[in-house]
């Protein structure tokens, strides 16, 4: 069986942009090859009508981000998969272990504003593109951005922010 | 402000930087959705037939489809679901075939004056996976994010249409007009859909109220056959019947297979129909955390039973497991879920096999 017309082509185009989102709202690499992998085998079933309406991107994230929402709240459920921690006492340092803190501070937001921030803040969505996405009102995108934002600065403790403001 | 966001976008950026989509992962997904097509019942079936082997004919049953309606104060049924917590003084319904853009169902109507109620129920061979496709098929466009029931839903913003994919395979809706949308959620949360109490040749005879079947379907584990029941508040039972090696003993009983992280800690002796049991914690990554309670016993050498059940159930735990009976052998048997009585035929020659396109055989030579 052969992919539908122009289907291969996108995965190839915007595959790897997709998996990092993937990777960003799911928090760990073998759960977003398999959202991922979710999201485009709905996508291709519905291709025919994706192709016709516009560019079927914004769709397939959309497909990607609340998957990845519902499986992490299946997954608080069952606990089968460990979530990451944040570190206890974080420390200024060099770049790449601000950036480990930032990404587990990530990590361990909720799901839903750990997706608000991923849109936001690496989709370079608007608060109505991300209200949109995840289907809610754009006032609760800017609580939830705002609460995420507030944790992270909690996670990440005055001394990071302090050095990350300098 | 701008700093921490601009560190964030820098972090992820790197942090994605080496992460590449697998080249084939195209292929993957075809694969995936043309196995999608195939009828999912008939594949769980031969996949039951394949690891259980011939002599596990209970497990078609567990596939088959039985749906029951069993309550004693229902105010309707539609395509067989129960209809509970109706406004009084709304009188007799009608019963309607509806067409809705994709979707194709059986709906039941109240009405009086101004004020109506309707439920849907759909069916769909295909049905959306979330809410996200059920509106990308023209479902409640402009409706928010509803998560009280089902795996995922929408509301309309003015209260009054209420769509959910209840499992795959099931989509209900409750639409109102005038005073009775003031009853929308209560008469969505009342909805009842009946369950197949028998799977794997056993019988689940008690539940607790308000915990609904999750996914309509008995899964395919990796130690056997199991149901899972959902309600509010993160209330959740699942029942697995464990086969063969996996249920020799209560060592073998006590270890769940990979992928699942979940052990059983603990363990405390208890009793179920006067057979030994054990009960205990269990124990995921963080041995800190509340994962809920565990029962487990063996029927005999070869089937064993366990209970997860969140903290909420885990009182309820006994309950369930003395409700648990074996379903008495019937005449007739069963090849993917059909029954059939092979008369003038030996059954001590009867095979069963995996067919063309996933089908099950049952082969009787002579």
């Amino acid at each position: 069986m052969s992919p539908p017309d122009g289907f291969a082509e996108f995965v190839a185009a915007r595959g790897t942009s997709l998996l990092r989102t993937a990777y960003l709202t799911c928090g760990s690499t073998g759960e977003a090859e398999d959202v991922l992998q979710s999201a485009l085998e709905r996508a291709c079933r519905s291709w025919h009508r994706l192709r016709a309406d516009a560019d079927p991107e914004p769709y397939v994230r959309r497909i990607i981000v609340n998957l990845a929402i519902s499986r992490a709240r299946r997954r608080s459920l069952l606990r089968v998969i460990p979530t990451h921690s944040p570190p206890e006492t974080p420390t200024a340092g060099a770049d790449v272990e601000l950036r480990q803190v930032l990404m587990n501070g990530l990590r361990a937001l909720p799901p839903r504003q750990r997706a608000v921030v991923v849109l936001r803040y690496w989709e370079d969505l608007t608060e109505a593109q991300t209200a949109k996405v995840l289907g809610c009102s754009v006032g609760t995108v800017k609580s939830q951005a705002s609460k995420a934002l507030v944790r992270l600065r909690a996670l990440l403790g005055e001394e990071m922010i302090s050095n990350v403001g300098s | 402000m701008s700093d921490l966001e601009t560190e964030l976008r820098r972090a992820m950026s790197e942090e994605t930087d080496g992460l590449r989509a697998a080249p084939d992962l195209v292929d993957r997904v075809v694969r995936l959705s043309r196995r999608r097509r195939s009828t999912r019942v008939s594949l769980a079936a031969a996949v039951v037939a394949v690891i259980l082997g011939a002599g596990a004919v209970p497990a078609y049953r567990a596939i088959q489809e039985r749906r029951q309606v069993v309550s004693a104060t229902v105010g309707a049924v539609v395509d067989g679901i129960e209809v509970r917590d109706l406004p009084s003084g709304l009188g007799e319904p009608e019963n309607l075939d509806v067409v809705d853009g994709r979707l194709r169902g059986k709906a039941i109507r109240w009405a009086r004056g101004d004020s109506s109620i309707k439920v849907t129920v759909y069916r769909p061979d295909q049905s959306p996976a979330d809410w996200t496709e059920l509106q990308a098929w023209g479902y409640l466009k402009e409706g928010r994010l509803w998560l009280r029931r089902g795996s995922s839903g929408l509301m309309s913003p003015r209260h009054d249409d209420l769509m959910w994919i209840e499992y795959d395979g099931l989509i209900l809706r409750v639409t109102t007009s005038g005073p009775a949308g003031a009853d929308l959620e209560r008469v969505a949360m009342g909805l009842r859909v009946p369950w197949d109490p028998e799977f794997d040749g056993m019988r689940v005879t008690y539940i607790p109220d308000g915990l609904r079947d999750a996914s309509g379907k008995t899964e395919l584990g990796p130690d056997g056959l199991s149901r899972v029941w959902t309600g509010e508040g993160g209330r959740r039972v699942r029942v697995e019947f464990v086969h063969e090696l996996r249920a020799k003993n209560f060592t073998t009983l006590r270890q769940v297979s990979w992928p699942a992280k979940d052990m059983a800690l603990d363990l405390r002796p208890a009793s179920v129909r006067g057979l030994p049991a054990y009960e205990g914690k269990i124990v995921a990554d963080d041995p800190n955390r509340d994962e809920g309670r565990v029962l487990m016993w063996l029927i005999r050498p070869g089937l064993g039973v366990r209970i997860w059940a969140s903290t909420p159930l885990a009182g309820e735990m006994t309950r369930i497991a003395e409700g648990i009976r074996p379903v008495p052998q019937r005449y007739s048997q069963s090849v993917d879920g059909v029954e059939f009585t092979p008369l003038r035929l030996d059954r001590k020659h009867e095979k069963t096999a995996l067919g063309h396109d996933w089908s099950v055989q049952s082969i009787h030579p002579g």
